[in-house]
C-alpha cells in the first residue's frame, strides 16, 4: 500500500509507476533489470532517483520516457501512467507525439546529445517548432528560452555549433530543447554528472528555477547524494532493481529507514564534516542483474541482515511518511538496532 | 659508506621532510590549427608554474576543475609526458634526469593509480600476471613460481581472494579492479603514490573501500601520496595538505582542516559552496560561482580568476597575484584573500569549534573522531 | 544513452570517466564524437552476424572438403580439368556433368576440384605472407610514432592510391608469370591495406591507459609492445584476414583472367572470367565458381569470427 504523505495534493498524480519491470531477453533466459519499481510524481514536484551503477534507475528514466521500448532485446512491464494514461500500451508513434509537448529529457551527456553539424540555435528552433508555426514566432521563442536558460551573448551563441562551446553550455541547450515543448514532467538522467562542480551547481539551480517558473515536475536521477539533498522535494532509492525506500527528503536524510540508504549517506565524503580515520562503507558491491541474491538482494551486504533476508523479498512498508523495504525496518524505526553502531561490528557478516 | 647514507637518509627522513619537489613545473602544449588555409599556432597553458612540495609519509590532495592541469601535472611527475620547464627533486635527487633503462628501473619508487581502471588493465591478462610482470620487470623475485605466489600474496592485502586471481578484469567490479592496480602499484615498493582521480570512477559505497585501503596501506607501507581529484569532499579525508589549482596554476595551498576552516582564496571558497552535501538540512552556501573556466589558450589579463571572481578589483586585471603566505604553512596566490573566514555552511556546518582543539596539520586525529569511526 | 548488456549503467559511468580523462590528458583533441564511440563499442560486429554452432558446423565441413579438394583432387572426380573435347561444349548440368561444361567441353565440376588448390593456395598463402608483413609494418609504425610513422605512412598511402589489383598487375608484370610470382604480387597488394588498419589499431591500444600503467610500473618497452600491444591488435587483424582471403582469390583470379596468372592452371577465376560472356544462357560456368568463393570466404570469416571469440575471452 502507498501511505499518501499529508503534504501531497488529492487527485491523480502526474505520474504514476507502478511495478514496472524491465527484462532484458538473453539467449540464455530473461535477466530482470527493474524489478517493480513503483512511485508517484506530483505536479511541481522534484523526485531524485538514487542509486548506484546497476541499480536500474537509468534504465526506469528510458522505461518512462519509451525508449527502453525501443529495443528489441528489452521487454517493459508495468505501468507509467502520465495523469491517468498508460504510456506502455502506447505504440511508438503515440510516444512521440508526447515527447516534447508532455514530457522533456536531458542527458547525462550534453555534447552527444546534440547534433554535432546543426547550429545549436537551429536545434533549439527545431524542438520549437514541433508546436509553434511562423518563421517570426519561432525566432521569438527560441531567444526567449536561450535567456531563460542563461546563456550569455545569446545572438552569438545560437549560431554556435556544439563543438564549441563548453558542457555547461551544451547542457544549458539541452535543457532549452526539453523545455521548448512546455511539457508537464522533465526527465534529467545524470545531468550533471559530467560537468565541473561549479558549472554542476549552476545547472542544478537552473532547474530549480524552471521548475518554479513554469511548475514542471523534474525526475532528476542521480547517483549522488549530495545532489539529491540539496535538490529534491521527494526521493526514491534504488538497489538492484527495486525500489528500498522512498520518501521526503528531510525525512529520508535524517531518518534513514533502509539499511542500504544509512550506508549510502553515511557512506558519502562531505565537505563540511570533520576528518575521520576510517570512512564508513558498505563491504562488497551491487550485484550484477544475473548474479542477484535471493530473499532481499542488499542481503549479502547488510549487516542486519537476518535468515529471513535470504529467503524472502521484503515488502514495502510504511514507515512515517516514508516506504522502506526491509523486514527489519520497524525495528531500525523503533531504534531497537542502532545503525550507528552495527555496520562495523562484525564485518564478517556482511561477506557473502 | 653506509654510514654518510645513514646520516643523510636521518636527514631527509623525518616526518617533515620532502620527498617530492616540484619547482616552477611548466607544460605547455603547442596546438596548430589550420582554418581557410592559414595555420595559426596556439599555445595550450596546461601546466604553468607550479611550486610545491609533498612530505613523507604524508598525502598531498590536488584539487581543481577540469582543464586546471592537474592531470597533466600528475602525468609529467609519472614522467608520462616532458615538462617545457621546471625541476622535479625526488628523494633528494634530480628525477627528470634519468633516461632509458635507468628512468626505467627508477620507476620503481613512483607509481600510479588511474581513474579508470578497467582500461588501465590489459584486458587480456589475467589479473594475477598483471602483478607477476610488475615484480618480474624489477627482478624483485627471481623465479616464476615465487613471482605467482608473491602476486597472490599482495592481492590478498589489497583484499583479493585467491579466485579472483584467475580471472581477466572484465570479470571483476569496479572496485577489484582497481584494487587489481593498487597490488600492482605497491608490488614493486615504491615510496610514492600518484592517485589520479583514483576513487571517481566507482560507486559511492565502494569509492569509502578504496579510500580506506589507501590509507590503511599508507600506515603499513609509509608511501606518499598525491591525490588528484576533481571534488574537495574526497580528499577532505585523504589528505595532509591540499594544493588548489585553476587554469594551470596553483591558487591556494594548505594543511587540509585550515583549508576547510578558512579557505583563502575565493575560488577555493566557491568550490566548497559549491559541492553539494547530502544533508537537506544544510543549505548551499550562497548562489552558484557564475561563468565557466575560460580557454587556456587565451586567458585573462592578470589573474587568471578574476572573471568569475565575486571580489575582483581592478588590480586583478594588471597585476598577476603571487604566492603569499597567509599564515605558517598556509599559501595563496589572491590580492584580496578572504581574511576573515565567514562560516560556510549555515546551520550544523562547518564551524571552528567543530574542529579538534589545537589539531594541528599533520597530526593524527583526535581520539574521539577515531573511536566514532571504529564504530 | 544506449543499452548493450545488463550492466550497461556501469558502462556509461565509466564512459563518462574516460571522457573527463582524456580530456584533462590531451586538451588538443578534447571529445570524441560520440558516434565514433558507437562504432567502437564492443560486440557491435558481434551482434551484426553471431554465427550459431549449426552455421559454424557448416562452414568447418565446407572448408575440410576445400582443403580435401585441393590436396586431392583425383579422389572426388574422375575427369582431367585440361580435357577439352569440341564435342561436349557448353552442356547444361547432367548426369555426365553435373556442374554443365564450359565452352571447351570441360567440366566445370572438375575444373572446380582441380581449382580449389589454387584457390585456397592464392587465398591463404597471401593473407599470411601480405598481412604479416603489412601488419609489421603498420603495428611497428603506429607503436614508435613520430617521424618514422609520417614517412612509413606516406608511402602506405601511395600505395593506398592504386587498386590492389593494379599493383599485383605491375609486379606480375615485372616478374615472370610463375605461380611463386603470382602469391608474391597478391601479397605485395595486401600489404598498404593491413598497414593502414593495424597502424590505427596500435595507435589506439598505445594511447589506452593500461599501457602508460605498464610504464610508469617500469615494464620494458620491447615487453609492451610484443605482450601487450600486438595481442590486442589481433582481433582486428584477423577480422581483416578474413577478408582478405576473399580479396586475395578474386585479385588471383584476375590476374589470370588477364593472362598475366601462370599458364596451365585450373582457377575458379579463370572458369569465371570464361564465363562472363555466356552469362546470360549457359549460366553454370560462371555462377558455380562464384558461389564457391562466396561460399569459402563466408566459411572463412565465421571461423575467423568463432577464433576470435576463442582467443579472446576478455571480450565477452
Amino acid at each position: 500500500m502507498t501511505a499518501p504523505p499529508s503534504t501531497r495534493p488529492s487527485g491523480v498524480p502526474l505520474l504514476a509507476v507502478r511495478d514496472l519491470h524491465v527484462d532484458y531477453r538473453s539467449g540464455d533466459g530473461d535477466v530482470a533489470l527493474v524489478n517493480g519499481t513503483s512511485f508517484e510524481l506530483e505536479r511541481g514536484e522534484i523526485i531524485c532517483l538514487v542509486g548506484e551503477s546497476g541499480s536500474g534507475k537509468s534504465l526506469t528514466a528510458s522505461a518512462i520516457m519509451g525508449l527502453a521500448q525501443r529495443r528489441t532485446r528489452l521487454r517493459v512491464g508495468g505501468t507509467v501512467a502520465l495523469e491517468g494514461r498508460n504510456l506502455t500500451a502506447l505504440d511508438q508513434r503515440q510516444l512521440r507525439g508526447l515527447r516534447g509537448r508532455e514530457m522533456g529529457m536531458i542527458f547525462q551527456d550534453p555534447a552527444g546529445a546534440l547534433d554535432p553539424v546543426v547550429p545549436v540555435g537551429k536545434q533549439i528552433a527545431e524542438a520549437v517548432a514541433r508546436r509553434r508555426s511562423g518563421r517570426a514566432e519561432i525566432a521569438r521563442r527560441v531567444v526567449e528560452l536561450v535567456a531563460q536558460v542563461g546563456i550569455s551573448d545569446p545572438e552569438h551563441r545560437v549560431r554556435q555549433f556544439p563543438h564549441e562551446i563548453s558542457g555547461g553550455m551544451c547542457q544549458r541547450v539541452g535543457i532549452a530543447i526539453a523545455i521548448a515543448g512546455d511539457p508537464k514532467l522533465l526527465l534529467a538522467d545524470e545531468p550533471t554528472t559530467a560537468l565541473d562542480v561549479t558549472i554542476q551547481a549552476q545547472v542544478l539551480e537552473l532547474l530549480k528555477r524552471v521548475r518554479d517558473e513554469r511548475g514542471m515536475s523534474v525526475l532528476l536521477i542521480t547517483h549522488d547524494m549530495g545532489i539529491a539533498a540539496q535538490t529534491a522535494d521527494r526521493i526514491v532509492v534504488m538497489y538492484a532493481g527495486s525500489v528500498v525506500e522512498e520518501g521526503p527528503t528531510r525525512d529520508l536524510f535524517s531518518r534513514p529507514g533502509h539499511p542500504y540508504s544509512i550506508g549510502l549517506i553515511r557512506a558519502v565524503p562531505r565537505v563540511d564534516s570533520a576528518r575521520v580515520a576510517r570512512l564508513s562503507a558498505i563491504p562488497g558491491s551491487m550485484p550484477e542483474a544475473r548474479e542477484r541474491p535471493s530473499g532481499c538482494a542488499f542481503h549479502p551486504r547488510c549487516p542486519f541482515a537476518v535468515d529471513r533476508c535470504r529467503v524472502e523479498a521484503p515488502e514495502p512498508v510504511a514507515i512515517g511518511a516514508r516506504r522502506v523495504a526491509c523486514h527489519r525496518a520497524g525495528e531500525l524505526a523503533s531504534g531497537l538496532l542502532n545503525p550507528s553502531r552495527s555496520p562495523s561490528a562484525d564485518p564478517g557478516e556482511g561477506q557473502p | 659508506m653506509n654510514m654518510v647514507a645513514e646520516v643523510t637518509q636521518g636527514a631527509e627522513g623525518g616526518p617533515g621532510g620532502a620527498l617530492v619537489e616540484l619547482r616552477d613545473l611548466v607544460k605547455h602544449y603547442r596546438l596548430r590549427h589550420h582554418r581557410r588555409g592559414r595555420q595559426t599556432v596556439r599555445t595550450i597553458r596546461a601546466v604553468d608554474g607550479v611550486t610545491f612540495s609533498i612530505h613523507r609519509q604524508s598525502t598531498f590532495g590536488l584539487v581543481g576543475e577540469s582543464g586546471c592541469g592537474k592531470s597533466t601535472l600528475g602525468r609529467l611527475l609519472l614522467r608520462l609526458e616532458k615538462p617545457t620547464s621546471g625541476q622535479v627533486t625526488f628523494d633528494g635527487g634530480d628525477w627528470l634526469a634519468g633516461r632509458g633503462q635507468e628512468l626505467r628501473r627508477a620507476r620503481k619508487d613512483v607509481q600510479a593509480i588511474f581513474q579508470d581502471p578497467l582500461g588501465s588493465l590489459d584486458p587480456r591478462h589475467r589479473v594475477v600476471d598483471v602483478v607477476s610482470e610488475a615484480l618480474e620487470a624489477h627482478g624483485v623475485i627471481a623465479g616464476k613460481r615465487e613471482r605467482h605466489d608473491r602476486s597472490l600474496e599482495l592481492l590478498e592485502s589489497v583484499g583479493l581472494r585467491a579466485e579472483v586471481a584467475k580471472r581477466y578484469p572484465r570479470e571483476l567490479s569496479g572496485g577489484q579492479r582497481q584494487r587489481v592496480t593498487i597490488a600492482r602499484a605497491i608490488s614493486v615498493d615504491p615510496k610514492f603514490l600518484v592517485c589520479d582521480e583514483a576513487v571517481s570512477s566507482l560507486d559511492v559505497s565502494v569509492q569509502a573501500q578504496v579510500v580506506n585501503l589507501l590509507d590503511e596501506l599508507q600506515e603499513t607501507l609509509g608511501i606518499s601520496y598525491l591525490f588528484i581529484s576533481h571534488g574537495l569532499a574526497t580528499v577532505r579525508h585523504v589528505a595532509d595538505e591540499i594544493g588548489v589549482m585553476y587554469l594551470g596554476r596553483l591558487v591556494e595551498r594548505a594543511p587540509a582542516d585550515e583549508l576547510f576552516s578558512s579557505p583563502a582564496h575565493p575560488y577555493t571558497g566557491a568550490l566548497l559552496a559549491a559541492a553539494p552535501v547530502p544533508d537537506p538540512a544544510v543549505g548551499n552556501a550562497g548562489p552558484p560561482l557564475r561563468g565557466e573556466v575560460p580557454s587556456a589558450t587565451d586567458l585573462p589579463s592578470g589573474c587568471r580568476f578574476r572573471l568569475r571572481c565575486p571580489r575582483a578589483e581592478a588590480i586583478c586585471a594588471e597585476v598577476e597575484p603571487e604566492m603569499v603566505q597567509c599564515s605558517p604553512a598556509h599559501e595563496v596566490a589572491c590580492h584580496f584573500p578572504m581574511s576573515s573566514p565567514v562560516p560556510l555552511r549555515r546551520p550544523g556546518g562547518l564551524a571552528v569549534d567543530d574542529r579538534p582543539p589545537g589539531g594541528a596539520p599533520g597530526q593524527p586525529v583526535p581520539e574521539r573522531e577515531e573511536k566514532e569511526a571504529a564504530r | 544513452m544506449t543499452l548493450t548488456a545488463p550492466n550497461a549503467d556501469k558502462v556509461e559511468q565509466d564512459q563518462a570517466g574516460n571522457a573527463f580523462q582524456s580530456a584533462e590528458r590531451s586538451p588538443g583533441l578534447l571529445r570524441e564524437s560520440s558516434w565514433a564511440r558507437w562504432v567502437r563499442r564492443p560486440g557491435l560486429r558481434r551482434r551484426w552476424f553471431r554465427p550459431n554452432r549449426l552455421v559454424l558446423g557448416l562452414a568447418f565441413v565446407f572448408l575440410l572438403l576445400m582443403v580435401a579438394w585441393a590436396l586431392f583432387p583425383s579422389l572426388f572426380t574422375s575427369g582431367s580439368p585440361s580435357a577439352t573435347d569440341p564435342l561436349t561444349t557448353l552442356r547444361a548440368p547432367s548426369g555426365t556433368f553435373p556442374l554443365g561444361s564450359d565452352q571447351y567441353g570441360r567440366s566445370v565440376y572438375t575444373e572446380l576440384v582441380y581449382g580449389a588448390r589454387t584457390a585456397l593456395e592464392i587465398g591463404f598463402l597471401c593473407t599470411l605472407l601480405g598481412g604479416g608483413v603489412g601488419s609489421a609494418i603498420g603495428v611497428l609504425s603506429g607503436y614508435i610514432g613520430g617521424a618514422i610513422d609520417m614517412v612509413v605512412m606516406r608511402c602506405v598511402d601511395v600505395l593506398m592510391a592504386l587498386p590492389p589489383l593494379f599493383l599485383a598487375l605491375v609486379f606480375i608484370a615485372a616478374l615472370a608469370p610463375t605461380v611463386t610470382n603470382e602469391i608474391i604480387a597478391v601479397s605485395v597488394a595486401t600489404i598498404p591495406l593491413f598497414a593502414r588498419v593495424l597502424r590505427g589499431r596500435a595507435l589506439e591500444v598505445r594511447s589506452r591507459v593500461f599501457v602508460d600503467a605498464l610504464t610508469v610500473v617500469g615494464v620494458r618497452k620491447r615487453r609492451i609492445l610484443w605482450r601487450h600491444v600486438i595481442p590486442n591488435c589481433a582481433a582486428p587483424g584477423m577480422v581483416l584476414g578474413s577478408i582478405t582471403i576473399g580479396t586475395a582469390i578474386v585479385t588471383g583470379a584476375s590476374l589470370n583472367y588477364l593472362g598475366l596468372g601462370p599458364t596451365g592452371v585450373t582457377s575458379w577465376g579463370t572458369l569465371i572470367s570464361n564465363g562472363q560472356g555466356y552469362i546470360n544462357k549457359e549460366w553454370w560456368i560462371a555462377i558455380f565458381p562464384g558461389v564457391l568463393i562466396t561460399l569459402l570466404v563466408l566459411s572463412v570469416n565465421v571461423i575467423a569470427d568463432w577464433l576470435r571469440d576463442v582467443m579472446e575471452p576478455s571480450s565477452r
